[in-house]
């Protein structure tokens, strides 16, 4: 089983995945996005500035050559040398097999290798259990949590929202 | 000429000889010469220019006053019709109904004792604008420097939510952010 990041490829195949994460509201929800329906094209320029984003390193998660889900070092702060995680598997019956913690060692090489930064952190929803777990068990603190700071657009509760982080 | 926001049924906000009043354009250099002033403490990359400073009044600010949910609630902050600050609600996030807390002072106020003063005033008056626009909380995202920017907060019924360490560089020291937050009723 390879499990690995890499950049994501415009293909008919990628493209249609992205373009059907983006529009899934159970995961919107639990990343804290906004679900948008897009087309092939404005899926493919979504990609793009990503990609070129100088204040991102954006990669997919690949399971075995097949595009799985997304990690990203977002809004990298190279005079505070901090960056944050971001981290989704959208592909079906990938849980359990080791790719969030993949994706996270492979994401702290490249901030401290490429990027030298000095902190990441991330941003959680308290009912993100296998996320909360996947950060703790990779040795993240908790640096507090925002109460009743996001609401869900699937039960239209109030969540509240976990800062966690680790000095790279 | 005074604008109003969509949103609000009420624009100005009064305790005693202070008042919030929809951010004035005439404040607006005003405003740049404190945020340049005070740069090494905001989210501000840079010092702005007046050319700077007008597009953002003429393009962002403008609009804000056009939209029936914008993104920030800015206000200018007098004292017996003076300016001697400026901040308001920013990030606003409707879906979730909460809203960043931005307030600066004019610069020559920037010392405990007044600062203290005033933000014993500010902070109950946009308290009352996140009401009028139907929030469920605000909060503020501040840098960990001297401790008497924070204590009003804890006067105002704020809680301290987050402490983010090492988060930011400031002269080349790092420095945690502090998130207060206050639930609305």
């Amino acid at each position: 089983m390879l499990k690995e990041l890499g950049d994501i490829e415009s293909s008919d195949l990628n493209i249609e995945k992205l373009k059907n994460w983006k529009a899934d509201k159970f995961l919107c929800d639990l990343i804290m996005s906004k679900p948008t329906t897009l087309s092939r094209e404005e899926t493919e320029d979504w990609l793009y500035r990503n990609k070129v984003d100088e204040n991102q390193e954006f990669k997919g998660l690949f399971l075995n050559d097949e595009l799985v889900g997304v990690a990203r070092l977002m809004f990298i702060n190279k005079e505070d040398s901090i960056g944050e995680i971001g981290l989704y598997i959208g592909g079906e019956n990938t849980r359990g097999l080791g790719l969030g913690t993949m994706a996270l060692n492979q994401l702290e090489k490249i901030a401290k290798d490429k990027w030298g930064l000095n902190k990441l952190y991330a941003r959680v929803l308290d009912t993100n259990i296998s996320s909360l777990a996947l950060f703790e068990r990779q040795g993240y603190f908790r640096e507090g949590q925002l109460k009743s700071h996001y609401r869900s657009i699937i039960t239209s509760e109030w969540n509240d929202i976990i800062y966690l982080a680790k000095f790279i | 000429m005074e604008r109003a926001y969509k949103v609000l049924n009420q624009q100005v906000f009064e305790e005693g000889d202070y008042k919030l009043v929809p951010i004035r354009h005439e404040d607006r250099y005003e405003i740049m010469r404190w945020r340049n002033e005070q740069v090494k403490v905001l989210r501000q990359k840079g010092v702005l220019t007046p050319k700077e400073q007008d597009y953002y009044f003429d393009t962002v600010v403008n609009d804000l006053f056009s939209l029936k949910n914008p993104k920030q609630l800015l206000f200018s902050f007098l004292k017996n019709d003076v300016l001697i600050g400026y901040g308001g609600l920013v990030h606003i996030d409707w879906d979730s109904l909460n809203a960043e807390i931005s307030f600066l002072l004019d610069t020559e106020l920037m010392r405990p004792e007044t600062y203290t003063a005033f933000s014993n005033i500010y902070f109950p008056l946009i308290v009352k604008v996140a009401n009028q626009a139907n929030l469920k909380k605000v909060y503020t995202y501040g840098y960990d420097l001297d401790s008497f920017r924070f204590l009003p907060l804890y006067k105002n019924g704020f809680e301290l939510e987050a402490y983010l360490h090492e988060h930011v560089q400031i002269n080349g020291v790092y420095k945690g952010v502090r998130i207060y937050s206050f639930m609305l009723c």
